[in-house]
């Protein structure tokens, strides 16, 4: 029996609704953050779910609306979005390496969607054997699970958290959400040491030069815990 | 400034981003340096993010809210038992509500 490209197709999509489904659950509770977090700032349903969009990253999109709440301009909002997604860079040569058969043009749209997520799994799944017309269904089917997922919970999260008291700590779903993020992820000392020097410096730094502080720790941290690596060997 | 042309700048400087390597392809090499650096900025960021949540006001230190830190730390440990970080806003936000009952 001759498996034909239809069927081909099928088993992409089912294949990357299997494989995102875990992921697209556990995104839940993160859209509720952004969406509580959204209401809490005071922004509109329209340009929260704009953020959303726009982005398509979920802990950046956090960030900005912390930095757009406390009354941050587009400058210092920029800095913190492309620190934060500055790891998108690599996942961009991961799309670039999957549909390398592809026109620039395609890839340059094929990229848009690129998080943690899809990256994580389109790297174990594309092996050899796949084509890129199955590794395009696939990607783009777990991109569509995952957004649905991220930003259908955020408009509800967002419905609610309109009405809902301070005293339910809606402030708080930005920094639980990315200690969260942290506990799961800061594995090594390098990166510990790396948050703590950037923590302590924009802390100390912000009230004399502002939101220069932000950068300016995140590089300091950065540098320093790879100079502490390179001496350790 | 309205918050749709923030979230539209910070959409433009993501996407380049996550173009960059596609559209430079090889001429954009990454040393295994630049690499680690990338992956320490993350955390670096968000600990940053975290405390000026906590210890700033206005660009002021201030001492940080008891039941937020606590809320805080709490979730750390629950995501570090289940290795879920959905249980960040599912342990953080109740210990918030028991704390600010208490005090």
């Amino acid at each position: 029996m001759t498996i034909t490209a239809v069927d081909r197709i099928d088993t992409a999509v089912h294949r990357a609704v299997k494989d995102t489904a875990p992921f697209g659950v556990a995104l839940i509770p993160f859209g509720m953050a952004v969406g509580g977090a959204s209401a809490a700032a005071g922004l509109s349903a329209w340009e929260s779910a704009f953020g959303g969009v726009a982005l398509l990253a979920g802990a950046s999109q956090l960030a900005a609306v912390d930095v757009i709440g406390s009354g941050g301009g587009i400058g210092s909002t920029a800095i913190v979005v492309a620190l934060i997604n500055l790891r998108f860079v690599l996942y961009g040569a991961g799309v670039a390496r999957w549909f390398a058969g592809a026109r620039l043009v395609r890839r340059m749209v094929l990229v848009v969607p690129v998080v943690d997520q899809t990256f994580m799994l389109c790297q174990e799944r594309f092996d050899d054997d796949t084509d890129l017309a199955w590794r395009r269904q696939y990607y783009l089917t777990a991109t569509a699970v995952l957004a649905s997922a991220f930003i259908g919970s955020q408009v509800i999260a967002f419905q609610l958290g309109g009405g809902l008291p301070e005293s339910l700590g809606l402030h708080l779903a930005a920094p639980l959400a990315f200690a969260g993020m942290l506990a799961r992820t800061m594995t090594t000392r390098l990166e510990v040491l790396a948050g703590t020097v950037a923590a302590v410096i924009v802390v100390a730094g912000t009230g004399v030069i502002g939101a220069a502080a932000l950068p300016l720790g995140v590089v300091a941290g950065a540098s320093g815990a790879i100079m502490t690596d390179r001496r350790r060997r | 400034m309205s918050a749709i042309v923030v979230f539209a700048v910070a959409g433009v400087v993501t996407y380049l981003l996550r173009c960059s390597m596609v559209v430079l392809g090889d001429r954009l090499t990454t040393s295994a340096v630049v690499e680690s650096a990338i992956g320490l900025v993350s955390p670096a960021v968000l600990t940053a993010v975290i405390a000026s949540a906590f210890f700033l006001e206005h660009g002021q230190v201030v001492r940080p809210d008891v039941a937020g830190v606590l809320s805080v730390a709490g979730a750390v440990v629950a995501v570090r038992r289940t290795s879920n970080v959905s249980m960040a806003l599912a342990v953080g936000l109740p210990i918030y509500w028991l704390v600010s009952a208490c005090g």
